[in-house]
């Protein structure tokens, strides 16, 4: 067996272990290395930027205080980023419960529209309408496919599933992003007609 | 059904083409998705909202904010304060528990128990009557020949009937 390549220097596990010999700018740098990921998660998966400050605020708080708590030094960024899921599926659950708590989706171009003539803000619009359509689970898949992409096997041990769970779920949510992006892809009459109904569904 | 609208009527063609534009489709099956594309205009939409929706994300601007970068050191900042103003008891008592549970089986804590008991046997117990006790720091009593018997306790002093010796 060929052994195990040397590792770069300023590695995840090293910064790791000196944070634990109490070296606080290892944590600072770990931060500055993973925050971007889970804001982006997290924003995607609350659809709220503000609520996604807050979790990542949370989430490496939390990691900084249970230290003691990482078992394997390597495992530093799929902790934290458990860390914030489990955050997020709270906060979900508590905006289903106080419906009050959430945002107001940004409004949606017209359907007549094509998507490649559609503005930055109004094509981020879309997304937001297609992610809002998803139960927590299927958008879950989606976002960390298309935005944090990961392979399925991470996405399964991020998820704590089954590979065979990821796809089914990716399958779908990408079937129902299809469905409501549509009308905006072939502007045809038909496709205008279908949109109030894709709307209304959403 | 959870999305009862179907795009293709084949989704083992559908989950082809998902898994092609995850880069995780074989190469040998990926004349089995061209070949269906060719045919099924649904699929070919479906690949066109998917690539649409991968390029609205990938264009969408996601960086963190520097204000959070602030209030996540502050925070940090006070966990660390908290952390280091509150000793850790449970720690501090570990050591002690753990030699307790490790070093002294049941049989030697009962001998030892049993060694005390006896001990405490032996030992004359004191004479009580005329020792002072920790109250006669604070009450004192002085006779006199034939006068009165005073009752003397601390910022207090009282006359009291004479009691026969």
């Amino acid at each position: 067996m060929p052994p195990a390549p040397p590792r770069p220097p300023g590695a995840d596990p090293d910064l790791v272990d000196a944070f634990r010999r109490g070296d606080e700018f290892a944590f600072a740098t770990l931060y500055d290395r993973h925050k971007g990921a889970v804001y982006g998660y997290a924003a995607k998966m609350l659809l709220s930027k503000s609520a996604a400050e807050d979790i990542v605020q949370e989430a490496f708080a939390r990691a900084y205080e249970h230290r003691e708590r990482l078992v394997s030094a390597g495992a530093f960024r799929s902790w934290v980023f458990t860390i914030a899921r489990n955050q997020c599926l709270n906060a979900l659950a508590r905006a289903d419960r106080e419906p009050g708590l959430r945002e107001d989706a940004p409004p949606t171009p017209d359907p007549g529209t094509p998507f490649s003539h559609l503005l930055k803000s109004e094509q981020t619009a879309l997304v937001h309408r297609a992610l809002d359509a998803l139960p927590p689970d299927y958008r879950e898949v989606l976002i960390l496919r298309e935005y944090q992409n990961l392979s399925y096997d991470d996405i399964a041990a991020v998820t704590r599933s089954t590979v065979s769970a990821v796809k089914s779920r990716l399958f779908k949510a990408r079937r129902k992003t299809g469905e409501i992006l549509r009308p905006w892809l072939d502007p045809t009459p038909a496709a205008e007609a279908a949109a109030p109904a894709a709307s209304a569904r959403a | 059904m959870l999305f009862p609208t179907a795009t293709c009527s084949d989704p083992d063609a559908e989950a082809l083409l998902y898994e092609y534009l995850d880069g995780e489709l074989a190469p040998a099956r990926e004349p089995d998705l061209f070949g269906h594309l060719a045919t099924c205009a649904d699929c070919r939409r479906q690949f066109e909202a998917m690539l649409a929706f991968r390029l609205a994300v990938r264009q969408e601007p996601l960086a963190v904010p520097p204000a959070l970068d602030q209030k996540v050191m502050a925070r940090l900042d006070e966990s660390r304060r908290r952390t280091h103003r509150r000793p850790d008891r449970r720690a501090d008592r570990a050591p002690l528990a753990g030699a307790l549970r490790r070093r002294i089986s049941v049989g030697a804590a009962m001998a030892v128990a049993l060694v005390a008991v006896g001990l405490a046997a032996l030992v004359p117990p004191p004479a009580a009557a005329d020792e002072p006790s920790p109250d006669s720091i604070r009450l004192a009593r002085i006779y006199l020949e034939d006068g009165p018997l005073y009752v003397i306790e601390k910022e207090v002093t009282v006359e009291a009937d004479r009691v026969v010796q």
